[in-house]
């Protein structure tokens, strides 16, 4: 009988098998095997690990169980713009894999890092990130910094992508490598990014700062096209009944976007090739959204609606983020994300310090309370 | 801000494939040819097909990825390109050698499918594989339910795409995010290892606690008040003397209608649904079944094109507990942060 029953349950099936991953490996198999039997964990505390001269990135794990594995360490590359590869450098990756570490792969990582696993020591993580320096490979993303800048594919292959992400993530992570390599915040930073409010890369939803393509004109429609496409078949009525807002009028074979009514959702962007978003196009920033953290799973909130694309310096992003940053930096407490810091120190106040002119578009609804802060300038000298 | 200097990451030309760099910015269209298989049209009337397949949930060997790359380097000019779902995408496809790829991936036992109207590829972390949190073991959990649900992931038969997320803890991975995500629950109170606690910054623990169960004890050592515990894992994962997990009662829940698009109703979490089943492996018997009743009473209800959020909100949640036959307990009722927003403030039942 083989040593391994829970994990070999795991091998059939059509689905693919981690199980079978791990068994072509040197992966500590006896470990998950005995977690399986015991119903618990058999790995023990781990965390960011500072590497003299090489910047974070290397992530330590201790085991629980030395008679199998004492330790077993891991290194994140970070993933390439849209992450698109090329065989022939993937396949220099999978031998400093196989050959520092114990050749397991994780693809991706929540950030779409790519994890190099099962590195023993401080020396095979250096000659892992040397050799990975030389091919334009870099590490990092793990500790209290700001982690990998995750880009959907944007307009590489995406017909929707208001914005060009894959350029703005290379020139994030090119303009905040030392950020991305040197944690210096209360918590970590995790930033997202999508092209467009289609979200696919959930920046609203995940990013402590997401980065979201929008445009502020109505949608653009191609009258010729859209007749030819409802000749063809295309449901044009039942995109209009579907609209969220009910802005869409189809008369006299001509549709009509009400302007006082669509709130740019791209819902008939998606389901009618004829329609194309407008030319006013730009980021609009979110901050705190979040999983884990003291106040429970949030969603992001709109800081920033619309600011302007630039390249290549992409200024007003870069102020923006920054501002961020730094109001983070400053206020945030030890281990606080920054949803949690905007929880207690009110949402009103962050917008202010972020010196943004506050608009409709920062709130789903105005308070309903009336307990404001009042300065004393506020009050006339008064108090 | 001075510059230390690092690599950074590839220039974005490096990597792309010729056709994608060729009409990067142009693409005009999209049509799914069949399940797993997008046909992307540019405006300048090239045509790129891409197919995408499953991955192991979280692991993936070096040799498994090299077989990969060989079926790139023959089928797809050496490019391809993992999504946001971190399922493996070959590019510009020759549309005639698509069927002949089809069959040689899905030999080295990698199924082809996650498109548009199906399940998508299931996301998972690495749990038991390299973790220290987890309350259960998200890649087996996903493994199971990937050969339950094999079929809606190889066609397109339900009413709109269905993406599952799995995370082993309170740290959740992207579970809220998807339309139906199972979370790690621990129900255990945390073990303060007396002879190590010396090691942990006493004040990080203490502060980092939302509801301040942690008090200071003694010289060095913190106790953790049972009722005031509400098991997410904040200590544990901040203090190397602090363990949590316990074999009887970890578990996990089930929630259902996160979405990200701004379409419909616009982004929301999910919500839990079934606060707690027990751990079970190595079938899982008990996700996979509450996931299928799940995804089937979705399935028989809702309009075509209506993500299980949209469902939920046309029929309430009264008339979905009712439909998906979950029993609703005094757990479902939020009775932290947001305990006040989420109880009924009208009388709109759903008889």
């Amino acid at each position: 009988m083989s040593d391994t029953p829970y994990m070999d349950a795991l091998l059939k099936g059509p689905w693919p098998s981690h199980t079978k991953e791990l068994k072509r490996t040197r992966y500590p198999i006896m470990m998950y095997e005995e977690a399986m039997k015991q119903r618990l964990t058999q790995w023990g505390h781990g965390g960011m690990s500072s590497v003299p001269g090489l910047g974070s990135g290397a992530i330590a794990r201790k085991s629980r169980r030395p008679d199998i594995i004492s330790h077993s360490h891991l290194i994140r590359v970070l993933g390439n713009p849209g992450n698109f590869y090329k065989t022939s450098t993937f396949r220099k990756i999978c031998e400093i894999a196989d050959r520092y570490g114990d050749g397991s792969l994780h693809m991706l990582t929540t950030n779409y890092n790519i994890e190099i696993c099962g590195i023993m020591n401080d020396d095979a993580m250096k000659g892992v990130t040397q050799e990975l320096n030389a091919m334009g490979y870099d590490v990092g993303s793990a500790g209290d910094a700001i982690r990998n800048i995750p880009d959907c594919m944007g307009p590489a292959l995406c017909e929707y992508a208001l914005v060009d992400m894959p350029r703005v993530k290379h020139f994030m992570t090119k303009h905040y490598i030392d950020d991305i390599q040197y944690p210096r915040f209360p918590f970590k930073i995790k930033t997202k990014m999508s092209g467009c409010p289609n979200e696919c890369g959930k920046a609203l939803l995940h990013g402590d700062i997401g980065i979201i393509g929008v445009f502020r004109d109505l949608p653009k429609v191609d009258q010729k096209r859209l007749n030819q496409w409802v000749k063809k078949g295309g449901n044009i009525k039942w995109v209009c009944a579907h609209c969220p807002t009910d802005a869409m009028k189809w008369e006299k074979n001509k549709l009509k976007i009400d302007g006082n009514r669509c709130i740019r959702c791209m819902y008939c962007i998606n389901r009618v090739p004829a329609i194309k978003p407008g030319d006013d196009k730009g980021f609009a920033i979110t901050a705190g959204g979040k999983m884990k953290g003291k106040f429970g799973p949030m969603k992001g909130k709109v800081i920033f609606p619309f600011i302007k694309a630039t390249p290549p310096d992409y200024k007003e992003l870069v102020q923006a983020y920054d501002k961020i940053c730094e109001i983070y930096d400053e206020h945030g407490r030890k281990k606080e994300r920054i949803g949690d810091m905007m929880q207690r120190l009110g949402f009103d106040k962050f917008l202010e310090w972020c010196g943004v002119e506050v608009s409709t578009m920062h709130f789903s609804s105005p308070r309903r309370n009336t307990f404001y802060h009042w300065e004393a300038e506020e009050l006339g000298g008064v108090k | 801000m001075s510059k230390v200097g690092g690599v950074g990451v590839p220039r974005v030309e490096e990597n792309l494939p010729p056709i994608v760099l060729k009409n990067y910015g142009k693409w005009d269209t999209h049509e799914i040819v069949k399940p797993g298989v997008i046909k992307r049209v540019s405006k300048t009337g090239d045509v790129c097909h891409t197919v995408r397949t499953a991955m192991p949930p979280s692991r993936i060997s070096v040799a498994s990825m090299l077989e990969l790359c060989d079926l790139a380097d023959k089928y797809s000019g050496g490019y391809f390109r993992i999504t946001l779902r971190n399922s493996f995408e070959f590019i510009d496809v020759d549309p005639k050698k698509i069927n002949a790829l089809i069959k040689e991936v899905e030999a080295l036992g990698f199924p082809v499918g996650g498109t548009k109207n199906s399940m998508h590829n299931i996301m998972a972390c690495p749990s038991w594989i390299h973790c220290n949190l987890p309350a259960t073991d998200s890649p087996s959990i996903a493994k199971v339910l990937g050969d339950a649900l094999i079929k809606e992931f190889k066609n397109h038969k339900l009413p709109s795409w269905l993406k599952i997320n799995i995370g082993g803890c309170a740290n959740i991975e992207e579970a809220l995010m998807a339309d139906i995500g199972i979370i790690g629950v621990h129900r255990d109170l945390p073990i303060v290892l007396e002879e190590q606690i010396k090691i942990c910054e006493r004040p990080t623990v203490i502060a980092i606690c939302p509801t301040a169960a942690i008090k200071p004890k003694g010289e060095f050592s913190v106790s953790i008040s049972a009722e005031r515990c509400i098991h997410c894992g904040a200590c544990t994962m901040h203090c190397e003397a602090i363990l949590t997990g316990d074999p009887k009662l970890d578990g996990y829940a089930i929630s259902v209608g996160g979405k990200a698009s701004n379409t419909g109703s616009g982004p929301d979490l999910g919500r839990i649904v079934i606060p707690y089943l027990p751990n079970n492996p190595p079938k899982w018997k008990e996700a996979v079944d509450a996931v299928v009743q799940i995804m089937n009473a979705w399935r028989k209800d809702a309009e075509p094109d209506e993500r299980v959020k949209e469902w939920i909100n046309r029929i309430g949640w009264d008339r979905f507990f009712r439909k998906a036959g979950i029993k609703v307990s005094v757990k479902d009722v939020d009775g932290y942060i947001y305990g006040n927003e989420f109880a009924r403030s009208d009388l709109r039942f759903g008889w």
